[in-house]
């Protein structure tokens, strides 16, 4: 469904993806690891558009979508919901769910429209019936695992082929960590195709089918979970290298 | 009481149409960040046209009409020409191209209307005005506290109430995140520009009404007046300009009623005092977000 090929891209002239490739099929959970800096969040920045590719090539269904911009990559289904959840805090919560449908109605005529969010919010607050008591609220008042409940119900308004999750767990107690894996759970479940962006890999490779590890903007390892959890280089991944690019092992 | 009564009359009108030359300014500041320094010749073109108008004998309603259709487009244009290219560039350089487009600007009008005053007329209507309780008002007042008000409620609900207003909100706190969201930056910031250039053709009609006369350079004072209402109310927040404007208005107003004349002519410094007084207090402006210390 997803294929990146040679993907390289970063910021002024630090290159920090450097020549990723991988692929997603629908329906599957993707998980993408790495230690702090190893380009992770570049990688979702890349796929989701907001970041384009200094070069290599992005398809979701055979379609090309390197140089298309984010808002058209989300109006062919590609959401992220981004690391430190980004939530709008000057809009309610309400506000926020409608903003992720922006991409839908814009996907669906101007008739069917209403109908969407409608239907979009009804689903949303019935997976999170807390966001619901909340809706007036604005999206600032929120706890920290409260807010990523939303950026993930915003995620979904609009109803996304691929969602691309960076970081869910970030700086949530143990406890909320359960809630968010056990909504990850059911929403691959749902049979959403899920690239699940993560620092600490237990979680992520217990919920995912595959995994890419990455060091250095670099494609460490990938493979099957089972296979990539049994790896040493998972491991070596996680430390860091005193020479440039060598990775002991990895010739 | 009655001096008081009517020194709070003259500061509300004065100040209502502060805020509305702030709001045409603040909202370019909250989405895009842009400091429009060619705001103030956007209200000069705008007063040269209600000159031209008033020469061909065109009625009020169809001149208004009129005015606010030339300096939507006029503020469409260039946002489109002079702005969109540089979207995504820093302040500075948003700063310098409106102090460009603004120089350009000015230059065209001397070389079609030359240096020098041209009269605006005030339509005998707005001259007009009644007592009330040993306090006057005239309908030039009444019309900017009404506009004002109109103005105010209508951006209110278009920001509150629309889709497409809610985009620019979510535009204007995160524009990456909107964008991913598949808010679209073209249709935000052509309306952003639409906005502050149909406010600009409004405003232009009360302000020649007031002051009577354009001349190519006098875009400075428009410029200044919303640049320090939004300063002193909260960059990029409507309630800011709509309370900076209206404070500015009051000070000056107490300015001129109180201050002893000798000390007049340094009102526009003393409003400049209070810009700074106020940043000292309130850095993020009075209606202005405090600074965040965590995420």
């Amino acid at each position: 469904m997803l294929e990146l090929s040679d993907a390289v891209t970063g910021y002024g002239k630090a290159r920090v993806v450097d020549g990723v490739s991988c692929s997603c099929e629908r329906g599957e959970v993707l998980a993408v690891l790495g230690a702090n800096g190893a380009g992770k969040t570049t990688l979702m920045r890349a796929i989701c558009g907001s970041l384009p590719l200094w070069s290599g090539e992005l398809r979701l269904d055979g379609e090309s979508l390197t140089h298309l911009g984010p808002q058209e990559r989300a109006a062919r289904g590609i959401t992220l919901c981004p690391e430190g959840r980004r939530i709008l805090t000057t809009l309610t919560v309400e506000e926020n769910l409608r903003i992720g449908a922006t991409a839908l109605q814009r996907r669906a005529g101007r008739s069917e429209r209403r109908r969407l969010v409608a239907e979009g919010l009804a689903e949303a607050y019935g997976l999170f019936p807390l966001l619901e008591g909340r809706r007036g609220s604005l999206g600032g008042t929120l706890s920290g695992g409260q807010q990523q409940m939303l950026a993930v119900a915003r995620a979904l308004m609009s109803r996304p082929r691929l969602l691309l999750l960076d970081e869910p767990s970030l700086g949530l107690a143990p406890r909320v960590i359960d809630e968010v894996y056990a909504l990850l759970t059911t929403l691959r479940l749902r049979g959403i195709t899920l690239v699940l962006v993560e620092e600490s890999s237990t979680r992520a490779l217990e919920l995912a089918s595959r995994a890419i590890v990455l060091k250095n903007g670099r494609v460490q390892l990938q493979g099957a979970t089972a296979e990539v959890r049994a790896d040493p280089r998972l491991a070596s991944a996680y430390l860091g290298d005193s020479g440039r690019g060598g990775v002991p092992g990895d010739g | 009481m009655v001096e008081l009564a009517q020194h709070l009359l003259d500061a509300l009108s004065v100040g209502a149409t502060y805020a509305l030359l702030a709001l045409g300014l603040t909202l370019l500041f909250g989405v895009m960040g842009l400091v429009n320094f060619a705001y103030g010749m956007l209200i000069v073109s705008c007063g040269y046209a209600i000159s031209l108008l008033d020469g061909w004998h065109v009625p009020l309603v169809a001149s208004v009409v009129v005015v606010v259709a030339f300096s939507t487009s006029l503020s469409v244009a260039m946002g489109q020409v002079a702005f969109r290219p540089f979207r995504s560039a820093p302040p500075l350089t948003l700063l310098l191209t409106s102090f460009g487009v603004a120089l350009i600007l000015q230059a065209l009008v001397r070389m079609t209307f030359g240096e020098g005053f041209r009269r605006v007329p005030t339509p005998a209507l707005l001259g007009d005005g009644w007592h009330v309780a040993g306090v006057r008002v005239s309908v030039l007042q009444a019309v900017a506290v009404g506009v004002g008000t109109a103005v105010v409620a209508a951006l209110y609900l278009v920001l509150q109430r629309t889709n497409l207003g809610l985009q620019m909100r979510a535009y204007a706190e995160d524009a990456e995140l909107a964008r991913i969201m598949g808010v679209r930056t073209d249709q935000v910031l052509a309306t952003a520009f639409v906005i502050s250039g149909v406010i600009a053709g409004i405003v232009s009609m009360v302000w020649f009404a007031r002051i009577g006369t354009v001349q190519p350079s006098g875009d400075l004072t428009p410029t200044l007046k919303a640049f320090i209402a939004i300063v002193i109310g909260g960059l990029g927040s409507v309630r800011g300009a709509v309370l900076g404007g209206l404070l500015l208005g009051a000070f000056e107003s107490f300015l001129v009623a109180y201050l002893p004349p000798s000390l007049l002519p340094y009102g526009e410094a003393m409003a400049f005092g209070l810009v700074i007084l106020v940043l000292l207090l309130r850095p993020g402006g009075i209606a202005g977000r405090t600074v965040e210390v965590s995420k």
